[in-house]
């Protein structure tokens, strides 16, 4: 199954992905563009065996380890876009057309990966394409969502919206949870309308060790430690037992982090 | 930088030729008060680019400056057809060119995107090929399938009417954004009217309803009720009742001359008053 967890570098859907790794999927494609520590943490848990993204990196730290040691030891195979491609690529899949085209030059990507270019039918020029992208699921976490399944988003939307329109299923977790018609005021925020959303759970603090806009902040100290975790295979293996399997939920695995690490990441100090 | 532009000195960066393309949609919020500048200003052989077009295409086809139109649609909603277009498109003495409001869009997608066309399934099956002969098709290079090449449109101009604005050049639009932001986009030179220009810090509170933003727009000038006689949600309604005697005035050449000479060749304020004054207005048209 090709599985897109939506959100750049803001709202990243952490505990929807530590609830995938405690099930133990297997065999999942994962698209994403930049795989951040979500898919780092996937992989070293061997729930995908293929990666469609672009930009694997730690934003602001370096590289993902397990990644690189899943691409090193050849148990994962890679698609790789430019971030401009991978969104163009959702927007296709959005609109329900087979491809998109593009300005962006050519790059030596497109000898690793299917690509083609078309020819203008008004200017004979050669324009480079991507074929669409449509995940069987997308999943997002917002920062609102009412028992309609409406999701509301406010600070960077990212590709959100592309890759969840671009979807069959979309699912998703939130900060906070309303009633129907509660929402209705902020329609400026309004990431997806209901009837295209299949399911919602609550989960407050979802997208730790990623932040929620006005809520809570990145945990920036996990992001620079999660490198030394990640690099030896045994204590990146134990730090799963410890943090996920060893949890039974999002909300025991908030505990384990304790009330006084997370006021710190909390906008106004309090959770 | 202050980019606070009187409206004539706008219309004095358009020249003859020049295409333009114009945001609102129907009898909401057009640029109305822009559009008559243009027309005062003698402006001649001009493009016009719409979505849903009205009573701004209808004027500028009356007082014979436009060679051609890119539109979707083109009419006066509950009024019924747009006796100006209507009448040069039966003595075909303007060139038109029927999209449709997805393919309107899509072109000026396209020249945002700066790719030469985008694919579209809008148009497969129905006569807007046949209508359009400048429209191609395109094989999909992965699946085989036929799509519609929407050509990218690159306006030269955009006009538009918003709720807010900051001398910037950022604008809030509250209601149906329609394709403003596409135009804004689009088009070379973007110029803004307001009912109200803000500053900075009030117009950020809008959010996500700060829709123009200040790096399409070239010129902003506060018009009150600048898209009289359509509607400027949610302040203003359309003003059917003014719309009716534009109709009227269209049936015969010493009518529509005093209609021009009233409502065209006049300043804004003066406009205004011809219309009822603004007291008036607000009585019979806010919301």
């Amino acid at each position: 199954m090709t599985l897109y967890m939506a959100g750049f570098s803001h709202l990243i859907p952490f505990a929807a992905a530590h609830e995938i790794i405690r099930q133990k999927k297997s065999h999942l494609t994962l698209c994403r563009a930049t795989p951040d520590l979500i898919y780092d943490q996937m992989i070293a848990a061997g729930v995908a065996d293929r990666l469609v993204f672009s930009y694997a990196g730690n934003p602001g730290v370096g590289l993902l380890p397990a990644f690189r040691r899943a691409v090193e030891q050849g148990d994962i195979s890679l698609e790789e876009y430019t971030h401009f491609e991978m969104v163009a690529r959702l927007e296709a899949g959005a609109a329900g057309l087979p491809f998109w085209p593009l300005k962006s030059p050519i790059t030596d990507l497109v000898l690793r990966r299917p690509a083609a270019t078309v020819t203008c039918p008004y200017t004979g020029a050669a324009v480079p394409t991507v074929p669409a992208l449509n995940p069987d699921v997308t999943w997002v976490h917002v920062q609102a969502a009412d028992s309609d399944g409406n999701l509301y988003v406010s600070g960077l939307v990212g590709e959100m919206k592309e890759a969840a329109l671009a979807a069959k299923t979309v699912v998703a977790t939130t900060e906070s949870f309303y009633p129907a018609d509660v929402l209705r005021t902020r329609r400026g925020e309004l990431l997806l309308p209901g009837f295209r959303v299949s399911a919602v759970a609550h989960v407050p603090m979802g997208a730790h060790p990623s932040y929620a806009s006005g809520l809570y902040e990145r945990d920036t100290r996990f992001y620079q430690q999660w490198t030394a975790i990640a690099k030896d295979a045994e204590r990146c293996q134990a730090w799963l037992e410890e943090w996920i399997y060893g949890t039974a939920n999002h909300e025991q695995y908030l505990s384990k982090w304790g009330q006084d690490y997370l006021n710190h990441l909390v906008v106004g100090g309090m959770l | 930088m202050s980019k606070l532009l009187s409206a004539q000195a706008m219309v004095d960066q358009i020249p003859d030729g020049a295409s333009v393309t114009i945001g609102g949609s129907s009898l909401s919020r057009k640029p109305m008060a822009l559009v008559r500048a243009l027309a005062r200003s003698g402006r001649k052989n001009l493009t016009l680019i719409v979505n849903v077009g009205g009573p701004e295409v209808d004027l500028l086809i009356g007082l014979g400056v436009v060679s051609k139109v890119i539109y979707a649609f083109v009419g006066f909603e509950v009024l019924g057809l747009a006796p100006h277009f209507r009448a040069a498109r039966q003595t075909q003495q303007v060139e038109f060119e029927e999209w449709t409001e997805y393919t309107v869009m899509a072109g000026l997608d396209a020249a945002i995107k700066r790719v030469p066309f985008l694919p579209t399934r809008a148009g497969l099956g129905t006569d807007v090929l046949h209508v359009n002969r400048s429209f191609r098709t395109i094989e999909d290079p992965f699946s085989s399938q036929t799509l519609v090449a929407v050509p990218a449109i690159h306006p030269d101009f955009a006009l538009l009417h918003v709720n807010y604005a900051d001398d910037r050049g950022n604008g809030v639009i509250l209601g149906d954004g329609h394709i403003d932001v596409l135009c804004a986009k689009a088009a070379r030179t973007t110029f803004m009217s307001c009912e109200r220009v803000l500053n900075g810090e009030e117009l950020q509170k809008f959010g996500r309803d700060v829709q123009v933003l200040r790096i399409h727009t070239q010129g902003v000038t506060e018009i009150a009720w600048g898209a009289h006689p359509t509607g400027c949600a949610p302040e203003y309604r359309a003003d059917l009742k003014h719309l009716e005697e534009y109709i009227a005035a269209t049936g015969d050449a010493a009518r529509w001359n005093a209609y021009k000479d009233n409502m065209v060749w006049a300043e804004h304020n003066q406009y205004l008053d011809r219309v009822g004054g603004r007291e008036h207005l607000v009585s019979r048209l806010h919301v």
